[in-house]
């Protein structure tokens, strides 16, 4: 028990943790970063191996409780309608994640002013605008300026090519008169910084051997180890410890041998996602705190937000090539993003068309969906006729935060050390449906109008292993009564407490949320700074 | 490619009988003989090891597949004696009466199928793995992309401001 103390504690290596951390690295104090994943070896990824789709369903899997590695804890998620993904290890989820790199538009940090549902964030686009250009440097963002449906802003890299794909479904939107712009991606369009080009792998989530896509093993962390940041890898965090004086002391884990230690720091920064946050801190209960540090509110774990997705297929007559190319990146279209009075649901949804698949995915269902394809002369006929031919857009919908989809502790189950896991109870609503119902609808004119020939499958459920955004469990707000932490990541009830992560989200928007974490992260990091003589007094 | 099942103390030959025929009838054959079925891609050798691996998937498949030979005895034939129509009418029964092991069975086939390299070339992809050659994909034309997106600029902001 004990470890040296230190000024700064991060809990988590992912992609805010790391962010934080570089923010704070210069102001000369000792931080540390605790991981309960380790490095990944990038010469033995499954992108590497001729069995490379078997992985994908195996110890490569987004879904933990289908890897079950050592690292992992289980998620019970018997009532959800959706079940969260992510990776364990330094980088976290950006191991595995698809690298799409969209911004928030201005209007997602004021829905309760223009739209009157949910609540307005406490910061807005500006504010952040200057995190996100930062960050996009950092990570090595490809894209292409000038978007009309965003503020002005700058790209490091030019846009990875649309392919074949990509280029059918832009003629689509052209013909409608429909919004569409090449994706931010958050992967190299050409070399940069020591890292290589994209080569079109189509293989995203099984670990981007080239480095290509920007997981922060390879952008932040090499930075931040230079900047002596210290990193304790294969850590798992039980709990936050609570001092008499109403801060919190630092954290109780469990370091690699399984072995209890005690880590004290002057601050502590939580970095673990929108489940993996509130899950320790829902753990970290005192006399104090009986509901969880932190939680007098009791606003922790709950508004869990996913962004439900799904989706459109169409089929043309010319192959699509659809295994080439980034996998969830191409194109987007946020035509019908802003709210519109004429429609039957509030706030709105992007049309993404990122790439096809691979055959074994296709035969399982489709990335993230268990839903196996027909055999016989069916099996045959969709692989021949149709397989080849196919391009698809994804619907990806705002989701409004609930406070009954929430983040609880399992009473029974728990990970490999006995800490508790996740319980998800989240169901997808009415307002969600009918923007399904309505993207659907859309996303079928787009196709029919590329070109296509036929839709082959369209809408329908939520897809399943695809809760990828973790959002809004221990949301932002200036109301102590109504939030976790305030307009900086600082805990409201305990004041060298912070959260970086997408648990701080206050609505999802309707776009990937990686890039407004890490500008959070670097955001929140420069209050600290800003606020260092108040903290550390 | 010709299967070679291997030896195996789990089924009798009888059941790995049943087993080749019903993964030709899970992914047959392409008309023309060039896309081989999963029988004759030997997946009956995936599924062996896969289940040889987890025991509670051996209990399973034993149940299963003597099902099977049940049904095949009622039919008062050999698995090599069955019509391409009674081999479907046999695995529509085994879909519909035991669906918890026919759902594991399709699953592992597709599996076992399409992770064999030599069938991603048919489809167009490279055999290999995915790295570190990957695809060439042609970088866009700034020029072409200016024209495609030329109308989208007309049209103006489309965001809101506040």
């Amino acid at each position: 028990m004990g470890q040296d103390a230190v000024d700064v504690l991060i809990v988590g290596a992912g992609a805010s943790g790391a962010a934080v951390a570089y923010s704070l690295a210069d102001m000369g104090l000792k931080i540390l970063c605790l991981e309960q994943g380790d490095w990944v070896d990038r010469s033995n990824l499954p992108s590497t191996r001729k069995d490379y789709e078997l992985h994908r369903y195996d110890k490569f899997s987004c879904d933990p409780n289908v890897r079950k590695l050592p690292q992992d804890y289980p998620i019970n998620s018997e009532n959800s309608a959706i079940t969260p993904v992510n990776y364990n290890a330094v980088g976290g989820s950006t191991i595995n994640y698809l690298g799409h790199w969209p911004r928030f538009h201005p209007s997602d940090f004021r829905v309760k002013t223009l739209d009157g549902v949910a609540d307005d964030w406490p910061i807005d686009y500006d504010t952040l605008a200057p995190y996100y250009d930062l960050n996009s440097k950092i990570m090595g963002i490809s894209g292409l300026s000038g978007n009309p449906s965003y503020p002005p802003y700058d790209i490091p890299l030019p846009p990875i090519p649309l392919g074949k794909l990509g280029k059918t479904l832009a003629k689509g939107f052209n013909q409608l008169g429909w919004h569409w712009w090449p994706s931010d991606t958050s992967i190299l369009s050409r070399d940069y910084q020591g890292r290589n080009r994209c080569v079109n792998a189509g293989t995203c989530d099984l670990g981007c051997a080239s480095g290509a896509k920007a997981s922060v093993d390879l952008t932040y962390w090499p930075l931040l180890l230079e900047k002596r940041i210290q990193l304790r890898t294969n850590c798992r965090v039980r709990e936050i410890m609570l001092q008499p004086n109403g801060k919190a002391g630092g954290v109780l884990y469990y370091d690699a041998d399984g072995n209890l230690q005690e880590q004290n720091a002057e601050l502590v920064i939580m970095a673990c996602n929108g489940v993996g946050t509130p899950r320790i801190m829902l753990n970290s209960k005192s006399k104090e705190f009986p509901d969880g540090i932190a939680n007098r509110s009791g606003k922790l774990g709950k508004n869990l937000m996913f962004h439900p997705l799904s989706g459109v297929v169409g089929r043309f007559t010319e192959p699509m090539e659809g295994f080439k190319g980034p996998m969830a990146c191409s194109i987007i279209s946020q035509e019908f993003y802003e709210t519109d009075p004429s429609r039957d649901f509030v706030r709105g949804y992007g049309l993404h068309g990122g790439r096809f698949t691979t055959p074994m995915t296709f035969a399982l269902g489709g990335y993230g969906i268990d839903n196996l394809m027909p055999w016989g002369a069916e099996h045959r006929r969709q692989f021949d006729e149709i397989y080849p031919y196919c391009a698809g857009l994804t619907i990806v919908t705002e989701d409004l935060p609930l406070e009954s989809n929430a983040v609880t502790l399992d009473p029974e189950l728990t990970d490999g050390d006995g800490i508790p896991a996740p319980k998800i109870n989240y169901q997808v609503d009415e307002n969600t449906q009918r923007m399904f119902a309505h993207g659907a609808a859309r996303a079928e004119e787009v196709l029919l109008a590329a070109g296509a020939k036929s839709i082959v499958a369209s809408g329908g459920d939520a897809w399943w292993r695809a809760g990828w955004h973790l959002m809004g469990t221990a949301r932002m707000g200036t109301d102590p009564e109504n939030s976790v932490v305030n307009d900086w990541g600082q805990c409201h009830d305990v004041k060298n407490l912070f959260i970086v992560d997408g648990s701080i989200f206050v609505t999802s928007a309707a776009v990937n949320p990686t890039p407004t974490i890490q500008a959070l992260a670097l955001y929140i990091g420069d209050s600290i700074k800003k606020n260092r003589n108040s903290l550390f007094c | 490619m010709t299967s070679t099942v291997s030896t195996t103390n789990l089924w009798n030959s009888t059941q790995l009988a049943l087993l080749k025929g019903i993964l030709a009838q899970l992914i047959p054959s392409g008309a023309n003989g060039t896309i081989p079925s999963a029988a004759e891609f030997g997946v009956a050798d995936f599924v062996i090891q896969k289940v040889s691996d987890k025991p509670d998937l051996q209990l399973l498949f034993t149940q299963g597949l003597e099902y099977l030979e049940t049904l095949l005895q009622r039919s008062e034939k050999t698995a090599a004696e069955l019509s391409n129509e009674e081999w479907i009418a046999l695995v529509s029964q085994l879909e519909k009466s035991q669906p918890t092991f026919f759902e594991m069975l399709l699953r592992t086939t597709y599996m076992g199928y399409y992770s064999e390299s030599a069938i991603r070339p048919l489809f167009g992809l490279s055999a290999g793995p995915t790295q570190p050659e990957g695809y060439l994909v042609p970088a866009d034309d700034p020029v072409e992309l200016d024209r495609m997106l030329e109308p989208v600029r007309q049209r103006g902001v489309c965001y809101r401001e506040c």
